[in-house]
């Protein structure tokens, strides 16, 4: 009889809470209307207000209207916001409405100077898998995977390649792939650990003490990238904290323990993060164990999964290295793959 | 009641339980790759995909002009004369493999150490100077090839791509006895495409023509023209 009124009890509160969630989101989705058919020339709301609104629009799977007010943002005469944020944003809106080749437009917006290219050029590849492009996307995890970016890789760029690797049955790179994700990230997964467990007390101190003698652009070395929770410094809390150090010159106790208490936060969610890509590859490596023995008895017959591309006749083709790696060529890999092999028919 | 308390004392237990038993990702990581022998039946199955690297060239070279100013070397020739030259060649670069140049050429000239002992041991009856023939200028007309390309990391500062080149070609040298002589050459070089407009080029050319003896007879000179040239490509 207790446990029923204490579940009566539980509805009631979840209704309440949730109704005034759903009259709020009616609300907004008047707003968003009202912008989208306004025939006005000038866009009367605010940029913030428009990305707000975006944002809203493609966390309802409102893509379309998310798109149209991103674009809103765009030409804003008064917009601060960074467009080549705004281009990947469309273009994940794109992704959501399986339109890949729209999205791979605005992706390829995104040039490389921008801190964003790498996201892009990683969701790009997805983008490139969902279409069956398995070269062009095994060329955009070339750069991914490529040295000069294994401080800030994503862990997910090896399930991606992984992934593709599966799908043309090139098995020796699944397994090179699970071998260099767990050279690349040891010793990165050991330190979160540290940091979940707020063992990490001596690496924070010595961030601070770089961020307060050299500065937050200095201090926030390659170091301090490789070990500490990804994109930490991008975290607004941590930020606010980075900049007091650096102005003051110097950590208090507090600051460091606020630190410290904020990375453990991070930390969990990297580790998830790890976590469920270790799944995946897991998953990978049974589904080889499947395929593998039909590979055995179909050696050869494999046929190359694409056309050959027309190059430029005056283009510059060097030989890929994957150790010997020049900044110009990220991003200009081009790959032939083969396919899996199939079953030749018989011929009477 | 008692058995409601119990499945309570039950569920919370495995709630606190499960992180005591719940592995670490380290753990987790350790066991990918594992199986041996699958990778070795793996190793076994190759795929023979192909990757390299395509890059456009940084430095577009179709339908433009390049004017560069160069200062040469010459060794060879006539023994008793030491040349140089100063030149404004011209390259109008058709696509990346072909191009069509001028190059007129400057030259100073100087008596080698052996020449001026020679010129201070003449008698006044033999005066030296008429003696020797030597070029005031040339002009000539170029094809060059460039087949071979790369790129060289200058001073971790930029990477600079290059061509190797071959040329040929002919024209006229103006001597100084001899007036106007046909003359032809054949070389080759290195050219730097440092940025959209600017260029150098490391260059040899192997030259020949005929310049007159005292005797009015004539003579096979046969030189080699060692040339660095800073361009600017339109």
């Amino acid at each position: 009889m207790k446990l029923l009124a204490a579940l009566l009890l539980s509805l009631i509160l979840f209704t309440w809470i949730a109704e005034p969630a759903s009259a709020s989101s009616r609300s907004i989705q008047k707003k968003v209307l009202q912008i989208l058919n306004s025939k006005a020339r000038q866009i009367t709301a605010s940029p913030s207000r428009l990305w707000n609104y975006a944002h809203w629009s493609s966390e309802h799977s409102r893509y379309e209207w998310s798109n149209r007010l991103f674009i809103m943002v765009l030409n804003h005469k008064n917009s601060t916001y960074d467009k080549h944020e705004i281009y990947l944003n469309i273009a994940r809106n794109y992704f959501q409405m399986k339109m890949f080749k729209s999205a791979l437009m605005y992706y390829n917006k995104v040039p490389k100077t921008s801190e964003l290219w790498l996201m892009a050029v990683e969701e790009r590849a997805w983008s490139k898998v969902r279409l069956g492009q398995y070269d062009q996307a095994l060329a955009d995890t070339a750069t991914l995977l490529s040295p000069v970016f294994s401080h800030i890789s994503s862990p997910e760029t090896h399930y991606l390649y992984g992934y593709i690797n599966l799908a043309v049955c090139n098995y020796k790179n699944v397994f090179k792939n699970t071998e260099l994700f767990k050279k690349r990230h040891v010793a990165r997964i050991s330190a979160l650990e540290k940091f979940q467990s707020r063992q990490a007390r001596g690496w924070v101190q010595g961030l601070t003490q770089k961020i307060a003698e050299k500065g937050v652009q200095e201090g926030l070395d390659r170091d301090s990238l490789a070990l500490f929770p990804r994109f930490f410094y991008k975290y607004k809390k941590i930020r606010d904290l980075l900049r007091k150090v650096e102005s003051s010159k110097k950590a208090s106790l507090a600051e460091i323990l606020q630190m410290e208490t904020l990375l453990a936060a991070y930390a969990r969610y990297d580790l998830n993060e790890y976590r469920i890509v270790i799944k995946k590859l897991q998953l990978i490596e049974a589904d080889v164990i499947q395929r593998i023995h039909i590979d055995e008895t179909l050696l050869g017959q494999r046929r190359w999964n694409s056309q050959e591309k027309q190059v430029d006749p005056y283009a510059l083709k060097f030989p890929f290295d994957e150790e010997d790696v020049w900044v110009d060529e990220l991003d200009n890999y081009d790959v032939r793959a083969k396919s899996c092999p199939k079953i030749m028919e018989a011929k009477l | 009641m008692k058995k409601r308390n119990l499945l309570i004392v039950t569920l919370l237990s495995v709630m606190f339980a499960i992180p005591v038993f719940a592995r670490s990702v380290s753990e987790e990581m350790g066991e990918l790759g594992a199986n041996k022998k699958l990778l070795e039946r793996a190793r076994a199955v190759t795929a023979k995909n192909r990757i390299r690297i395509v890059q456009k060239r940084a430095v577009d070279r179709d339908l433009r002009l390049e004017t560069h100013l160069g200062f040469g070397k010459l060794a060879g020739g006539d023994p008793y004369v030491d040349s140089s030259q100063l030149g404004i060649n011209m390259d109008f670069h058709f696509t990346p493999r072909w191009s069509l140049g001028a190059r007129y050429s400057l030259y100073r000239n100087r008596l080698t150490s052996e020449g001026e002992r020679i010129f201070n041991d003449a008698s006044t009856n033999n005066p030296f100077r008429d003696v020797y023939d030597y070029a005031n200028s040339s002009i000539l007309g170029t094809v060059s090839w460039y087949p071979l390309y790369g790129k060289v990391n200058m001073f971790d500062i930029k990477v600079v791509q290059f061509d190797i080149y071959t040329l040929a070609g002919a024209g006229q040298i103006d001597l100084e006895r001899s007036g106007s002589q046909p003359i032809w050459t054949v070389g080759g070089g290195l050219g730097f495409w440092l940025n959209n407009h600017l260029s150098s080029r490391f260059e040899i050319r192997y030259q020949s023509y005929q310049d007159t003896l005292s005797n009015n007879a004539k003579r096979d000179i046969e030189q080699t023209l060692f040339t660095f040239n800073i361009g600017v490509l339109l």
